[in-house]
């Protein structure tokens, strides 16, 4: 154990003699979250487009998507496209909207469509509460004419009433009166009655509010709740955990990776290899020494990560702590054994681009339900698989321990695996 | 004594990298209190038989032995003191930093690493200079470093790989005259070296060319029974009267590749000798058996640094290979 220790001490004092390591150590990973951080949350961006010969509401469709509108001619349009000074050209053919889009940059042409789409959606919501209002004004006219003959109609029924009465009395007055008086007069024969007619049944006007509702049953409002996380929470929220682990997963592999190389080109491995200390010895030695260090980088990387850059965490950063670190272990056996294997700093690097990228692509950043089979099958043969889906569950979901610890346990299997493939690997070194 | 049981041995050895040959039926003894030279130029596979030696490289036929363990070697490593060709210092740290890490590698404590560090640094002349960072160290302190980290833990069998590249004479002289210190206090040494004025401070020359020990003696038996003025002109006449030579000069071990000869110039001295007269093909045949049937000549002409040496060591050593 001795010699074990001896190795993470002399770890410990290159450390403390390269000051300028330790700082790259810390504030590499957290300038690339941050960076990181910036992106993600930047607003959205805002098209240039030119238009030809739009109807005017068009225009002012799309300025309220916070589109730039330059109205032009054909000419100028044509242009201004092929100079990308635009990104898209908008005009009518009939009654068509023709969108000429740039096309190069797919975030710029989706920014464009998102604009236009919106813009016609809202044109099209325009014409219908225009509609809308036009069917209401005219229901209410017909239900006040409607009202109004009701009215006279009642008028005159009341007036027929009175007419009746007033015939009923000369009847009588000319009951009174003797016969051939009253054809000497020539007093007309009044008739017995008049017929009041019904007042005919007059429809209830319909409520054209529900007509209207029941033709497009349109969600009036809509309420969101969030079993985790707020309405605040973006895309950056979301891959910031997996990048957290990406980034210490790198930085740490570099750095083990490069160690035994350094001391192969440095000479100092003949020495240690003829030295009594054992391969796994030796590996264990390394893991303890960059361990200590991976340990303090994780702890301020993480703490400047959620405090000052503002990364979510739902859980305890002791758990987020703990599956980072044993992320950077797996790193730090992978480092070794890559180390153990490589005879150049050079193919590190290119080793890092076999065995770390790939993982970091099928990590979790991109959703891989729909990609083929081989690639859901290697996402789950990597590590960083794991321990991103791990720190999502603490810092999104507020996991804690006992929900993480399949995924903890997988990453120390990992370690162990690594440990022994390098310490073989050593082995295989020692005498040949 | 010491003809009871060498410190170190390799019988038959042949070492293979892929398909090309490095070392061939190498057979060597090495003994306490005796310092061994390995003579040779680059690419002659010094370097290879070391490695063999110190359990680095393991030999594609042919039996090593070594302080009473054949390979892989577990207790062995603890007696034995490595010092390689290239610098092997951490940079990063100090002498003493460097002396304590490959100190506790081998298993010493504290209190002894204390008392052993500036023993070993004063040897070496090192002894104001523990606490300063080895990159600020000049080529000739890193030498001295290095030897002082494989002195450190008193081994019985020290094997140096070109300990003086590089080194001025004065320097290459302190630590001449530090190996004999070690060789009097009963360790045995291995040296490499390609400079011919150095391998005359050896009690015993293994000459190696392309892989082959051409000869095995004392420096001045070597050039006695040569019949020549110069260890130059006896390494010449044992590779001149050596089959296959010259067909395979430019082979070597991997790491040794880059050069083929002793260096420029000595080149074009050996070829200038070649061509020498007076040193016939004849005369090479029937000293060569005088040569590798060792222990026939007297023992003389001790130059002054090997007189601290035990002169029978070096005899002895001599009638046993």
């Amino acid at each position: 154990m001795r010699n074990t220790l001896a190795l993470t001490r002399r770890i410990l004092q290159q450390f403390s003699h390269d000051p300028r390591t330790i700082v790259l150590f810390v504030v590499g990973p957290i300038l690339v979250l941050w960076l990181f951080s910036v992106l993600l949350n930047s607003p959205a961006y805002q098209p240039v487009i030119a238009t030809v010969d739009l109807p005017e509401p068009l225009v002012m469709a799309l300025q309220d998507e916070d589109a730039t509108c330059l109205q032009t001619t054909s000419d100028q349009a044509a242009e201004l496209l092929a100079s990308g000074e635009v990104d898209a050209v908008l005009s009518l053919d009939g009654t068509t909207l023709v969108v000429l889009v740039e096309g190069a940059n797919p975030s710029r042409t989706s920014s464009v469509m998102q604009a236009v789409q919106s813009a016609t959606k809202n044109l099209a919501l325009d014409e219908r509460e225009q509609i809308e209002a036009d069917i209401q004004k005219r229901s209410d006219e017909v239900k006040g004419n409607l009202t109004e003959m009701r009215t006279q109609f009642e008028e005159f029924s009341k007036q027929l009433s009175e007419l009746q009465g007033f015939m009923t009395k000369m009847r009588e007055l000319s009951s009174q009166l003797p016969s051939d008086m009253l054809d000497t007069l020539g007093f007309p024969e009044i008739p017995d009655t008049v017929q009041n007619p019904d007042i005919p049944e007059f429809p209830e006007m319909p409520d054209f509010d529900s007509i209207i509702t029941e033709f497009s049953p349109t969600v009036s409002d809509v309420q969101i709740d969030y079993l985790h996380g707020s309405s605040d929470w973006g895309n950056f929220d979301f891959f910031g955990p997996v990048f957290i682990g990406i980034f210490i997963f790198m930085f740490v592999f570099l750095t083990s990776g490069m160690s035994l190389v350094t001391e192969r080109t440095g000479g100092t491995m003949e020495r240690l290899l003829v030295t009594p200390i054992k391969p796994w010895q030796l590996v264990l030695g390394f893991c303890l020494g960059f361990g200590v260090v991976t340990l303090v980088q994780a702890s301020i990387v993480l703490w400047a990560s959620i405090t000052l850059i503002g990364f979510p965490n739902e859980g305890s950063l002791l758990v987020v702590v703990t599956v980072t670190f044993s992320m950077a272990l797996v790193s730090l056996n992978l480092g070794l054994l890559v180390s153990a294997l490589a005879r150049t700093p050079f193919q590190i690097i290119q080793f890092m681009l076999i065995l770390v990228i790939p993982q970091v692509l099928l990590s979790g950043i991109f959703d891989l339900t729909a990609a083929p089979s081989v690639l859901q099958i290697l996402s789950n043969c990597f590590p960083i698989t794991y321990g991103a889906a791990a720190l999502r569950d603490i810092m999104l979901r507020g996991a804690g321990f006992s929900e993480v610890a399949l995924n903890l346990g997988i990453l120390w299997v990992f370690i162990v695996v690594f440990f022994v493939l390098a310490s073989l690997s050593f082995a295989r070194r020692k005498a040949h | 004594m010491l003809a009871a049981e060498p410190l170190a041995e390799l019988s038959g050895v042949y070492k293979r990298f892929s398909k090309q040959e490095v070392l061939s039926l190498i057979d060597l003894k090495l003994f306490s209190g005796q310092i061994t030279g390995l003579l040779g130029p680059s690419g002659a596979g010094k370097t290879t038989i070391v490695n063999i030696i110190v359990g680095s490289y393991l030999p594609t036929a042919g039996t090593v032995r070594v302080l009473g363990e054949t390979p892989p070697f577990k207790n062995a490593r603890k007696q034995l003191g490595f010092m390689p060709q290239s610098e092997a210092l951490y940079l990063d740290l100090t002498a003493n930093q460097n002396l304590r890490f490959f100190g506790s590698l081998y298993g010493m404590s504290k209190s002894r690493l204390d008392q052993k560090i500036p023993e070993v640094l004063n040897l070496v002349r090192l002894g104001d200079e523990g606490r300063k960072l080895v990159a600020d160290f000049s080529g000739g302190m890193k030498r001295r470093l290095s030897l002082a980290i494989a002195l450190l833990h008193d081994p019985a069998l020290l094997v140096l790989d070109e300990p003086t590249i590089g080194l001025d004479p004065k320097h290459r002289l302190e630590l001449w005259r530090g190996f004999r210190e070690r060789a009097a206090s009963d360790a045995g040494l291995l040296i490499t070296t390609h400079v011919m004025d150095e391998a005359a401070f050896c009690d015993r020359l293994l000459m190696v060319q392309d892989g082959r020990i051409i000869a095995d003696d004392s420096p001045e038996k070597l050039i006695q029974t040569t019949n020549t003025q110069t260890l130059e002109e006896a390494f010449l006449a044992f590779e001149n009267q050596s089959p296959n030579l010259n067909q395979k000069a430019d082979q070597g071990p991997p790491g040794e590749k880059t050069a083929a000869g002793f260096s420029a110039v000595e080149n074009h001295e050996y070829n200038a000798d070649k061509t020498d007269p007076g040193f016939s093909a004849a005369e090479n045949q029937n000293q060569s058996g005088d040569a590798t049937d060792p222990g026939v000549s007297p023992f003389e002409n001790q130059n002054q640094l090997r007189e601290s040496a035990s002169p029978g060591a070096s005899r002895e050593g001599g009638q046993d290979a």
